[in-house]
């Protein structure tokens, strides 16, 4: 038999994987018809993988937040700037590749990631008719039941939602609001000591900024559309009212 | 799913959402930390839908986004202490019940759940989605040459598993498949 070649590794395991041309994988059949034991180490590979495809054909049902979102991508994009609310802007605002989220990952502390998705979130919420804003706001009594202390909010700003959810350490508090610019921002707060600094620090991700301090034990993170050194000084204007 | 117009290129997703919920669970080898996996990327899929291009993968896409929730977020590490136990569990639970090689089936399931995740990531794209290597690089970003290693090193590591389980033939099936000369 002197061209019975056998296959490369790299043509067997491709012919396993379904990746050769006809050429290629006839090539390999011709070979193992000739040789059982290889022919049978074939079959076993190619036993697991059809098992894992059987494993893996029954899929727990849908979760009803699933269901939603996967519907609303299904829809046609919503006209852009337009007829958008704003909020909506920056929900669906383009976001730089993930490769920008990870690299700022490594400075700022792990909640402003927390912060950035709530914020998103909480825009989304804005969009959904079924999702009802709760927009009244008690500092005293989320003081009371949280520890996390919200202090008041410029004139002028108005509370458009909270939430409160759970967050590894207690409780996490996301309050939207819009400012007297009529630009929708959303502060996020935990009780937790983080290595945010005292004066406000700001990253980018995407279209929206985030910046993010710590002040008694609390660790805040503003976050809205726009350049973080805007976001930043609004930051700052709050941290600064905040103290005095 | 609802009518939804031609022109979305989103349209008829439930494939690419089964794709999408199977590849999570098999990253997070949980159900519900899975299903957060899934709504994150659905999300991020949402913020980004102008960024996709009619003639790319939209499958190809969509997996590669929730790669990358899975990598940037908590979940990795909550992932590591499920992997084992719990996860094959949950993949045989829903074999039909009259399924015949329960046993065999159950043994590759133990196999692929304790698999290194860069390895089941890639096994799964290829084995299961039936992605090329290619396609499966995109997801990943990584070099083809590497999909094919970590592909290699997995088979490798289901091979040895399922040759520990083996107890009747008596001479195990050379792995070696280059220079064979068994039959001449």
């Amino acid at each position: 038999m002197k061209n019975d070649q056998a296959p490369s590794t790299i043509d067997y395991e491709a012919y396993v994987d379904g990746q050769l041309d006809a050429a290629r994988r006839f090539a390999v059949e011709d070979h193992l018809s000739r040789h059982p034991q290889q022919a049978a180490q074939l079959m076993s590979d190619l036993s697991l993988r059809t098992g894992l495809q059987l494993l893996h054909v029954a899929l727990p049902p849908l979760s009803a937040g699933t269901a939603a979102l996967a519907q609303r991508l299904q829809q046609p994009s919503p006209p852009r700037r337009r007829l958008m609310p704003a909020a909506m802007v920056a929900a669906f605002g383009l976001v730089a590749s993930s490769l920008v989220l990870m690299s700022w990952l490594r400075s700022p502390p792990a909640y402003v990631i927390d912060a950035l998705s709530s914020h998103r979130t909480a825009m989304l919420r804005a969009t959904l008719a079924s999702q009802l804003e709760s927009p009244g706001f008690d500092a005293e009594e989320i003081l009371r039941a949280t520890q996390i202390s919200m202090p008041a909010l410029p004139e002028g700003w108005h509370v458009t939602d909270v939430q409160l959810f759970p967050y590894p350490k207690g409780l996490a508090l996301l309050i939207a609001v819009r400012t007297t610019g009529n630009q929708a921002l959303s502060i996020f707060a935990v009780r937790e000591r983080s290595s945010a600094p005292a004066r406000p620090d700001a990253v980018r991700e995407g279209r929206q900024s985030i910046a993010y301090w710590s002040e008694n034990g609390v660790s805040y993170a503003l976050t809205g559309d726009g350049e973080p050194a805007a976001i930043d000084a609004t930051a700052e204007t709050l941290a600064a009212l905040w103290k005095s | 799913m609802a009518e939804s117009p031609p022109d979305s290129l989103f349209h008829d997703l439930d494939d690419d959402l089964s794709s999408m919920r199977r590849y999570a669970r098999s990253l997070c080898a949980d159900a519900s930390a899975a299903d957060d996996v899934v709504q994150d990327s659905l999300l991020k899929a949402l913020e980004r839908r102008d960024s996709f291009r009619a003639q790319g993968s939209r499958k190809s896409w969509l997996l590669s986004i929730v790669h990358n929730v899975f990598v940037s977020g908590l979940r990795r590490r909550q992932a590591e202490s499920l992997r084992d136990q719990r996860f094959a569990e949950t993949l045989t639970q829903q074999l039909p019940a009259e399924q015949e090689q329960q046993a065999r089936l159950a043994e590759i399931a133990r196999s692929f759940a304790g698999l290194p995740e860069l390895q089941r990531e890639v096994l799964h794209l290829v084995a299961i989605e039936g992605m090329s290597y290619q396609q499966a690089a995109e997801v990943l970003s990584v070099p083809i040459g590497t999909v094919m290693s970590r592909l290699s090193r997995a088979r490798a590591a289901m091979r040895k598993h399922n040759d520990n389980d083996e107890h009747d033939d008596a001479q195990p099936a050379s792995l070696r498949i280059v220079g064979g000369r068994d039959e001449e």
